[in-house]
């Protein structure tokens, strides 16, 4: 059996209202859909990003830069997702 | 799979859901029941007996009331039946919140459910020091 991988990426929050309660939610509903585990590290704060309360505890404003990983059988494709989700600024337009 | 009935006075109830809605977006599983500050008892077990009945409960029922020892509580108390009808009191919105976002209780019991709201409801409760985080609005 293959060692596990994590893939890493440090992302930045670039959406003006950062990752606030809908913002959250989406990122949520988006990670459920992947097997893989799915953390995010902000100020040595490591959470669960299928967990709503999780991801609001790191209350990232604009500008934050978070540290995402990755793990499991589909990481490559959760971490594309995740990226797209935070850089397209959660369809917000801001 | 287990539902969720949340109870209050005044419109508490309704306006936790709809706010954890507009969050997260709809859930089926979750129901609110408002009961006026002068529902008779009678009154208020029968709207929150109607409530039970419309959201249907076979898997299990988890109550959420606004208060331990107001009507609302005493009234859900009432329903209460280990391991099938569980009672939290003191619903907040990220409890609430955390509920909406669950597309399944999955295998979770109705008690383990109710011990891990509380856990979750307690958990939310922070007190912000100063400007340790500036929060999601700069603020």
């Amino acid at each position: 059996m293959a060692d596990p991988v994590v893939v890493e990426r440090e992302v930045e929050i670039v959406n003006r209202l950062g990752l606030h309660a809908r913002a959250a939610a989406k990122l949520v509903h988006l990670t459920g859909r992947f097997r893989s585990d799915v953390t995010l590290e902000m100020n040595g704060e490591r959470v669960d990003a299928k967990s709503i309360l999780g991801v609001l505890l790191l209350a990232a404003a604009q500008g934050s830069k978070l540290r995402l990983h990755c793990e499991g059988a589909d990481e490559e494709e959760a971490m594309a997702a995740v990226c797209g989700l935070i850089a397209g600024r959660f369809d917000e337009g801001e | 799979m287990v539902k969720t009935l949340i109870v209050s006075h005044g419109d508490l109830a309704h306006v936790l859901l709809r706010s954890a809605e507009t969050i997260a977006g709809p859930n089926p599983a979750l129901a609110a029941v408002s009961l006026a500050w002068d529902d008779e008892p009678a009154e208020a077990r029968r709207k929150v007996a109607e409530a039970i009945g419309a959201l249907g409960a076979e898997d299990g029922l988890l109550i959420l009331t606004d208060m331990f020892g107001g009507t609302p509580n005493n009234i859900a108390a009432g329903f209460a039946e280990p391991g099938r009808v569980e009672v939290v009191a003191g619903v907040n919105l990220p409890m609430v919140l955390r509920l909406e976002c669950m597309g399944e209780t999955g295998t979770r019991t109705v008690s383990d459910l109710a011990a891990w709201i509380e856990s979750k409801g307690r958990g939310s409760i922070r007190h912000q020091i100063g400007a340790e985080n500036g929060g999601p609005c700069g603020g």
